[in-house]
């Protein structure tokens, strides 16, 4: 291992492009300074502004309604268009119309459903963020569980009709543990986007109502201010523990 | 015996490929029947359709006179045992066990006991806390039996059960096969390709060839009185000359044998066939070759003549007399001992 030892260092090179940002915003969060970066001496005071900010927390708290009902739609539609997909309806075309929302420009699918909310008078504000963050989210979420169901094999479901179990046992006993992985890693992934979704809760949100990412964005226009890096902090530490959690799922699930 | 399981022109289509072509076959209670093979010959569509999960495009199955068709998979009498064995990974082997008798709305209690003596009988107690994925081959392929006889069916399919396992393990399953059915008194019907397991484990066999049944019969009968060429070749060795009917003789290239009784026409093609083992090698007979090679097989071996016809003769000899490579040799044979069939 000793004659390659050079090679470590595109490694070092990798991760310090990669983390170093992320560092040094860390860092700054915690700066005492007015200016954000210019460091003046250790304070968490950033934060505690934060906690103290009505825009922030009402954001937080849209953003939080937002995540968490998209997924449970998300994760719902996707499962069951996958199964759907993989198992009854053998089509490559309708394959790849259920995966297109997942590639499809975002500027393009906001434009869009703004433009379907208005032909269908839909009022905007968290229902139309929640509902196109779910169509959004679901995309992800048939990928996934595509792959899974192309992975397991079909006659489970056939042992279990030959055992005596009936269509809806078999979906309920059967083809969700088996999916179970899968769908976590979907939820995760969908809570994940929708946390930190721009572009089209921007165009679909209404004005009374906005997520933190629209919050963060309005606070931007005037100035990076100290605050956005404890707030860009926390957003962070959220995804991390959200990532550590996919993976130790991930692990378990690998090991049976 | 009245028959038992019925099934009567059964035929089966899929795309262009027929792969079931008006089968019939009785199969009476507490027989181990196989369904034997090469791959694609719709052995497993049969199976498949026995236990409902294929339907069929014609036909009739009756079991014990009544109609197998018509219930669905989850409501028949009968289990099947899968080539992947399908076991479940996130359930452990007592409640991969336990699945079907659960579903039949059992007591607890009941559930638990049948359970626990199925996995004695197949020697699995020690290992019903693990996940399938914890268990070697063998294993697994005994939770995948014992979660079939478990809800103690009619008629318990294995579709060729042992195919994954290494040949040590195989023939012991063989053997573990054969006395569960004996002591479950259940009817087994086990689908393969490897006519040396239908041939050891089964009471008759039906040896299936591009969607037709070709022959039914006791292993013996099937080796002994082959019905046609394919039969012949398909089960066991043996070597088969072809040639055209003369007489009372086959004329095989410049080669003339002479064939047993028949009622074959003169100048119609046909196939001579002579089992390895009914060959003796000595000084006079009716073909003289070169020996080109052998081959050891434990208690006997193989040797390959080469009598300038189109494949070469193999012939059964015990270790001592194995000819050097390069010897002429006679070949000879009981004229009862051999069969001429018409070549189709």
């Amino acid at each position: 291992m000793h004659k390659i030892g050079w090679l470590r260092a595109p490694l070092y090179a990798t991760l310090a492009f990669l983390y170093l940002p992320i560092a040094v915003l860390m860092f700054m969060s915690f700066n005492a300074s007015d200016a954000p970066f210019t460091w003046t001496g250790f304070s968490t005071k950033w934060y505690s502004v934060l906690l103290h900010s009505p825009l922030v927390i009402e954001g937080f708290k849209n953003t939080l309604i937002v995540a968490v009902i998209a997924t449970v739609m998300a994760v719902i539609l996707g499962t069951l268009l996958a199964i759907g997909i993989a198992r009854y309806q053998k089509s490559s075309i309708l394959e790849a119309i259920a995966l297109t929302p997942a590639i499809f420009p975002d500027l393009a699918l906001a434009i869009g459903l703004l433009a379907l909310f208005a032909t269908f008078k839909l009022s905007l504000g968290l229902h139309s963020v929640i509902l196109s963050h779910a169509l959004f989210c679901s995309a992800f979420v048939t990928a996934i569980v595509r792959g899974r169901l192309a992975q397991i094999d079909s006659s489970l479901e056939e042992a279990a009709q030959d055992l005596g179990d009936s269509q809806v046992g078999i979906f309920f006993r059967i083809t969700l543990p088996s999916l179970k992985p899968a769908i976590i890693a979907g939820a995760l992934l969908s809570f994940t986007l929708s946390l930190d979704e721009f572009v089209i809760a921007f165009f679909t949100d209404g004005p009374s109502t906005p997520t933190l990412p629209i919050v963060i964005y309005s606070m931007v226009r005037f100035g990076v201010s100290p605050e956005i890096n404890a707030l860009a902090t926390l957003v962070l530490l959220v995804s991390i523990v959200i990532v550590i959690i996919a993976q130790r799922n991930v692990k378990v699930q690998d090991s049976l | 015996m009245s028959s038992f399981l019925e099934i009567s022109h059964a035929s089966k289509q899929f795309g262009n490929v027929q792969a079931l072509k008006d089968v019939s076959i009785d199969i009476k209670e507490n027989e181990f029947f196989a369904l034997l093979g090469p791959s694609g010959c719709g052995k497993t569509t049969l199976l498949r359709a026995l236990a409902g999960l294929e339907s069929l495009d014609s036909g009739v199955v009756t079991l014990s006179g009544s109609d197998l068709l018509s219930v669905p998979a989850n409501k028949r009498p009968v289990n099947l045992m899968f080539q992947s064995y399908a076991l479940f990974p996130h359930l452990n082997v007592f409640d991969n066990v336990a699945y079907g008798l659960r579903r039949e709305k059992l007591g607890k209690e009941e559930v638990e006991q049948r359970t626990l003596e199925v996995l004695k009988t197949v020697g699995l107690s020690e290992l019903k806390e693990r996940r399938p994925s914890a268990l070697s081959g063998g294993q697994k392929q005994r939770v995948a039996l014992a979660r079939a006889i478990v809800k103690r069916p009619k008629i318990l399919l294995l579709d060729e059960p042992l195919s994954a396992l290494d040949k040590r393990v195989r023939s012991e399953m063989q053997l573990e096969l054969k006395r569960l059915q004996h002591e479950a008194g259940i009817t087994f019907i086990i689908v393969t390709h490897d006519q040396e397991e239908a041939m050891s484990i089964a009471d008759r066999i039906a040896l299936m060839n591009q969607g037709e049944v070709v022959q039914i019969g006791t292993p013996i009968q099937m080796y002994t009185s082959p019905k046609t060429t394919f039969v012949a070749d398909f089960i066991g060795t043996s070597n088969l000359i072809s040639g055209v009917v003369d007489g009372d003789c086959l004329k095989a290239g410049d080669r003339s044998i002479k064939l047993p009784a028949h009622s074959l026409p003169n100048g119609s093609t046909a196939v001579f066939v002579v089992r390895p083992e009914d060959i003796s090698l000595g000084s006079s007979g009716e073909l003289v070759g070169t020996v080109i090679s052998s081959n050891f097989y434990g208690g006997s071996s193989v040797v390959f003549i080469d009598c300038g016809l189109e494949r070469l003769i193999k012939v059964a000899v015990s270790i001592n007399e194995v000819p050097q490579v390069g010897t002429q040799c006679h070949l000879r044979w009981n004229i009862a001992d051999t069969l001429v069939l018409l070549n189709a």
